[in-house]
């Protein structure tokens, strides 16, 4: 066999991306779009008028499944509302175990149902013998299983005050603040197929940014992408956000994201 | 050309630049003008840049809009069409129903004819826009939907709407208001005089200005309101379960989720029944209004106002502020006091005023010359050689409004008829609807101010997120409220019964002579009041049954002009009281709704494989399989093939369903569904499955692969994913047994790798073993292949040595483009689906739900040996350990026919002496391997012996097939197994 070279990972929307010319960077082994022709400057401004869109799909998702998940939530973070009740979103979960820590940092921790859970963090999580498998460490929790489905979901983030309108265009579920506010999360038909829509305000210059993240399966990235473009119109117009501006208004999210090499072109 | 102001409608427009004919109307092609000028009626719709039915009165002028009228040939003005009018004693009531019960030829014939005549614009030139634009890359028509959850839902933009969804947002509730207009305030919006509410607390903020001051100050009020969204121009069209409130606003769709609904949908006035009240120039008071006040424009130099309540002097003094020429004003109440200021200054313009008077004819042939009127009796019946005749070219009706109900009826409430008001008015509401306004019967501003601000805090008070009305608020105005409206209904009483109730009754001239009744009851559909007699006469007595048949009510107008006067015949015809007659009921949609905003913005969700642009670069055509696009050939089935079976190929598989299995249980449930035995499957092993119902039949077929002792791995078919998920959870929560399953579909991308130099290829990428001793057939591993974590199976599906592999989908482009690489000096090319079809054939491998049908079972797909009837209970067992036993009605065959042509998928089979049918080509090909034609199918199994024959139609020929078990290509599998 002949050495080979890293592999590349490559988000279900790449194509998008260069079609819009962004810049790209390596970020956890993905290429992601660093910002797009107009800048980053202009992508926060779009932020905070309109709406902006990024796409998450290199964020690393971990669901765990099973009657012994709250266990195995506890036993892999001791902070102040883990396991949490369905539809939280608890934030930046810190981990027990300090090794874990070193691999990848969590961002949120969805509780989606009783028993079910997704761990949304950033980094790698040290692969097991299959694709899918996940090496925690620390005793194994009974009844608790745990799957690596990074690969399984497409993330989008829509960032900025008319989020709530283009959501409400493709959702028949409420979504108003009201009664969708920060740190909730709710599985819900989007654009005709079915999404998990997390909903974790970001903040810029001391003001709150609405902002939400969709996880769906990855074969539907491009129209789900193309689906939240043209929902947006003269009045409401969507544009695309690289990393580097998606940072600047979620300083949450960019502490815990490890940037691992440079610009590619 | 015609040139129009700012704030101008295509009406407005039209009517100031001298057109009086906009439409002709369904049946007798008469002309017909302006009536409503709010788009509650069918006269003025008119065809508006292709799109056709637009109300003109309601269109925004714009620049450069091109607008037709619609039916009518060769011209609106001129149509020959108009002559149908002489046929009319043909054309009778129920005509539908009666003409052609007994020929149905004749009626095929002469559908396309009646289309031809009757219609209501084309939608031809819409579809050729459409395609025009689709065909240049645009989208056609934009259409999106909306949905929303407000705590309170206000219908109607009037001054009861805006203050009862300003009561509601200001007490904390989240709140949205539709209504149809371009601004908010509804008839305030022309009302010169100045506005008084009352001591009310809260009502000091809106007294002591003009109408029209207060409709302005209104709309600026509640666009500025955080809590309160405003829907201008959008029509609620319908009520459906839990209060949504379904919403048209252009090519737009708003579904409204209401918690709290409050109509104020307002009255409107409709048509009164008499003779020649279709022409132009008969107009509703309220639109002359309108024109008046919106667009300046004066419908015409002469007129003659007929009313029946206190909106027609307002309106007369309107006309004679705009330079109009009131010739008469016929009030058909008799104690009015006529000394006020207003008939004074009637008098002095020098009109004529009728009390007990109204209308008896319209005069003119293509448009209003004059009219006649008559005097009523105390009971409303006019009196025979009362007439008196007057030149006028317009005719305004203000002869009473009726409620607009049909939100009222679709949200439960009752609906009755108030004998003192003249109107049918909500008496009952559910708890989570609220009215107020005109659309209660009372016309009051005061009232309405009262009526408004106890709806608002009474949809607030039970939400959460409000703040509690003070108590005693609600109290205090509802006393005021009563008090109010007594002294509304005592002043009403004063003024004497009002008769007209939609129609004013012609005369009997004492010789028994029959009336003509020639007036139209209905102007959409062209009904007289003369049919809505005959209808009665013929047992039509009932009014919902009366609509069915005479079509009253079933036109765009959808009842708002002719409910009311359709009900004041039937009254009249059968004896009964208006309240006894009642009303029909409103269905949603109550309005036209196009159909584009109906369906929304084309949401068709679309999959892409992790290879998908690979594909395209590779120059595929691509196919549909359920909503995924799969390459169906790159450059040939024929190079494609041979590459497989003479060097290798490779396959883009990564539509196949997957699922991770994990938990104590998970062999004992895969064993339950599979009809093999799964929980004896060695580690590292893979199994052919197959998934059956009770019935025994195959649901779906696919790998099961143990990778652990409580983990396994499935694929399943690309269209059954969804499926065999549910059906596996389901199981497992029904058994109670712990097995958690995991759709994986979408984080794998997955290759097939296959042909004689299989092998050698993949070894210059991976270090796993892959000998025959080490990786046999139906053998799984896992491990790096160009640096990618993989799951390898072993598995044949084409016959020929090699490997599907799985791995996760962000890799797909990369490892894609080692494999064509490392492939290269091995001959390596990519195949489709076609050619894989092709090649597993060749093997006798079945595709369920292409080679077997719902009712196939095992054994007669030859299968057999997938099923384990010494295992414990699994779904299906039953029925296969009987079906065992049993001779299967049909059989899976395999075939050859001899010759060029060759059979299509779904070619019928007969027995071979043609007489009977006996089942069905499941798939044919032409064969490079047999080098004939071969395919399998599904055939009656008395006539299914190895080397039998049947007959197969395909097209024009008749086909000898032969019948083989023998695969066509390596029947030892020797190939597979390498
Ligand atoms: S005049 Fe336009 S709808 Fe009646």
């Amino acid at each position: 066999m002949a050495a080979t070279p890293t592999p590349l990972k490559l988000s279900a929307l790449h194509h998008k991306h260069l079609e819009l010319k962004a810049e790209l960077l390596k970020v956890d082994g993905w290429m992601v779009p660093d910002h797009y022709p107009k800048g980053p400057e202009d992508e926060v401004k779009a932020a905070m008028t309109s709406l902006a869109i990024s796409d998450r799909s290199q964020l690393g998702k971990l669901e765990i499944k099973g009657p012994g998940t709250d266990s195995l939530l506890q036993s892999i973070s001791s902070s102040p509302g883990v396991p949490g009740a369905p539809g939280e979103v608890l934030l930046g979960p810190v981990l027990s175990d300090p090794a874990l820590g070193a691999a990848f940092s969590p961002l949120y921790l969805c509780k989606l149902a009783r028993d079910q859970a997704l761990l949304v963090y950033s980094g790698t999580l040290p692969p097991g013998p299959n694709p899918m498998d996940v090496a925690l460490s620390g005793r194994p929790v009974e009844r608790a299983y745990a799957t690596n489905v990074t690969s399984v979901y497409a993330g989008i983030n829509l960032s900025g005050p008319n989020a709530f309108e283009i959501l409400s265009r493709l959702t028949q579920v409420d979504v108003s603040p009201r009664s969708f506010p920060s740190g909730r999360c709710l599985q819900a038909g989007f654009a005709n197929i079915l999404a998990l829509l997390v909903h974790v305000d970001g903040r810029y210059e001391g003001q709150a940014v609405p902002s939400y993240d969709l996880f769906f399966g990855r074969e539907y990235a491009e129209y789900v992408w193309d689906s939240i473009m043209e929902a947006g119109d003269d009045e409401v117009g969507v544009f695309p956000m690289g990393i580097s501006a998606y940072n600047r208004l979620h300083p949450d999210a960019a502490k815990t994201a490890g940037r691992t090499a440079g610009v590619n072109r | 050309m015609i040139s129009a102001y700012e704030g101008d409608t295509v009406a407005s427009a039209l009517y100031a630049s001298g057109v009086r004919t906009f439409s002709r109307s369904f049946l007798f092609h008469r002309k017909r003008g302006l009536l409503c000028v709010s788009g509650r009626c069918p006269n003025c719709m008119v065809t508006v840049d292709g799109v056709p039915n637009v109300r003109a009165c309601c269109e925004p002028a714009r620049e450069g809009m091109k607008v037709k009228r619609q039916n009518g040939w060769p011209s609106t003005d001129t149509d020959i069409f108009s002559g149908v009018q002489l046929i009319e004693r043909f054309l009778p009531v129920g005509f539908y129903y009666k003409t052609f019960i007994n020929f149905p030829t004749e009626w095929a014939n002469t559908q396309p004819m009646i289309r031809r005549l009757t219609g209501r614009g084309s939608v031809k030139q819409e579809l050729a826009r459409w395609n025009a634009q689709a065909a240049s890359g645009g989208h056609g028509d934009r259409f999106e939907k909306q949905y929303l959850h407000p705590d309170v839902v206000v219908v109607g933009g009037g001054p009861a709407g805006v203050f009862a969804a300003l009561a509601a947002s200001r007490a904390g509730a989240s709140a949205v208001l539709v209504h149809d207009q371009p601004s908010l305030g509804g008839h305030l919006r022309f009302e010169g005089d100045t506005v008084d509410l009352g001591s009310v607390e809260g009502a000091e903020e809106f007294s002591g200005m003009r109408g029209y001051e207060l409709a302005a100050k209104l709309d600026r009020l509640a666009r500025a309101e955080e809590n309160l969204r405003v829907y201008d121009n959008a029509n609620a069209f319908g009520l459906y379960e839990s209060n949504e409130v379904g919403v048209v606003q252009g090519n737009k769709m708003l579904k409204l989720r209401a918690k709290q609904l409050i109509i104020s949908t307002g009255a409107g006035e409709y048509l009164t029944v008499f003779k020649n009240n279709d022409l132009p120039g008969v107009l509703l008071g309220s639109g002359v209004r309108r024109m008046l006040a919106l667009y300046g424009v004066p419908p015409g130099k002469n007129a003659v106002v007929v009313t029946n309540n206190d909106s027609g002097l307002s309106l007369a003094n309107a006309l004679l502020e705009a330079g109009v020429k009131v010739s008469a004003f016929a009030d058909a109440r008799t104690k009015v006091d006529t000394s006020s200021p207003r008939f004074e200054a009637l008098r002095k313009s020098g009109a004529i005023l009728l009390t007990g008077y109204s209308i008896k004819e319209a005069e003119g042939g293509g448009r209003v010359t004059g009219a006649t009127l008559i005097r009523l009796d105390e009971n409303g019946a006019a009196t025979a050689g009362t007439e008196k005749s007057f030149k006028c070219d317009t005719i305004c009706l203000a002869n009473g409004f009726e409620p607009d109900a049909a939100l009222l009826t679709q949200a439960r409430c009752r609906v009755s008829y108030d004998e003192a008001l003249g109107e049918f008015i909500p008496s009952e509401s559910p708890a989570s609807v609220q009215t107020c306004g005109d659309v209660t019967g009372i016309h009051d501003l005061r009232c309405a101010f009262l009526q408004a601000n106890i709806a608002g805090l009474q949809a607030a008070s039970g939400l959460a997120s409000a703040t509690k009305a003070p108590a005693g608020k609600l109290n205090e105005l509802s006393a005021s409220l009563k008090s109010a409206e007594t002294a509304y209904r005592d002043r009403l009483a004063s003024q004497g019964p009002r008769p007209i109730i939609g129609i004013v009754s012609e005369p009997t001239d004492g010789k028994g002579r029959k009336p003509e009744m020639n007036g139209f009851a209905c102007i959409c559909e062209d009904v007289k009041e003369k049919e809505l007699a005959q209808a009665v006469e013929e047992g039509f007595r009932d009014i919902e049954i009366l609509k069915r048949y005479s079509t009253l009510t079933m036109g765009p107008c959808e009842g708002k002009m002719c409910a009311t006067p359709g009900v004041g015949i039937c009254a009249r015809e059968t004896g009964r009281s208006i309240a006894d007659a009642g009303r029909t009921v409103s269905r949603p949609p109550y309005l036209p709704v196009p159909m584009g905003a109906l369906a929304g913005p084309g949401l068709h969700p679309v999959k892409l494989t992790a290879m998908h642009y690979k594909h395209l670069e590779a120059g595929a055509t691509l196919m549909d399989m359920g909503e995924w696009k799969r390459p169906h050939v790159y450059t040939s089935v024929f190079e494609e093939y041979s590459a497989v079976r003479t060097k290798v190929g490779i396959i883009d598989l990564s539509t196949l369903g997957r699922l991770d299995v994990k938990g104590r249980d998970a062999p004992k449930l895969l064993d339950f569904i599979y009809t093999h035995t799964m929980s004896k499957l060695q580690n590292g092993k893979s199994r052919y499955g197959v998934i059956c119902d009770d019935a025994g039949a195959i649901l779906d077929d696919g790998t099961v692969t143990r990778l652990g002792e409580d983990h396994y791995f499935i694929t399943t078919s690309t269209g059954n994913i969804d499926f065999v998920e549910q059906w596996l959870t389901w199981w497992a929560v029904a058994k109670k047994w712990e097995a958690q399953v995991t759709n994986l579909t979408s984080g794998f991308a997955a290759v097939n790798v296959a042909g004689p130099r299989a092998r050698d290829l993949l070894r210059t990428l991976t270090d796993v073993d892959l000998s025959t001793e080490k990786f046999p057939y139906m053998a799984s591993g896992s491990g790096l292949v160009a640096g990618v974590p993989c799951i390898l199976l072993r598995i044949g599906f084409v016959g020929e040595t090699g490997w599907e592999i799985h791995f996760p989908a962000e890799y797909g482009e990369y490892f894609w483009d080692r494999l064509m690489e490392a492939g290269r000096p091995f001959g390596i090319m990519p195949f489709g689906v076609e050619t894989q079809r092709l090649l597993r054939l060749e093997k006798m491998h079945v595709i369920v739900s292409q080679d077997t049908d719902a009712l196939s079972t095992p054994y007669e797909a030859n299968m057999a040996w997938v099923v384990k009837l010494d295992k414990e209970d699994f779904v299906g067992k039953a029925a296969l350990t009987f079906a065992k036993d049993e001779v299967p009605q049909r059989r899976l065959v395999g075939f050859t026919v001899e010759g060029e042509v060759v059979p299509h998928d779904g070619d019928q089979a007969f027995s071979p002496d043609g007489s009977t049918l006996i089942g069905v080509v499941t798939s044919c090909r032409y064969s490079p391997a047999a080098q004939k034609p071969v395919g399998l199918a599904l055939i009656r199994s008395d006539l299914s012996a190895d080397g039998g024959t049947f007959l197969v139609a395909s097209g024009t020929s008749k086909l000898n097939a032969k019948i083989t078990f023998v695969p066509f290509y390596d029947p030892e599998g020797r190939r597979l197994k390498e």
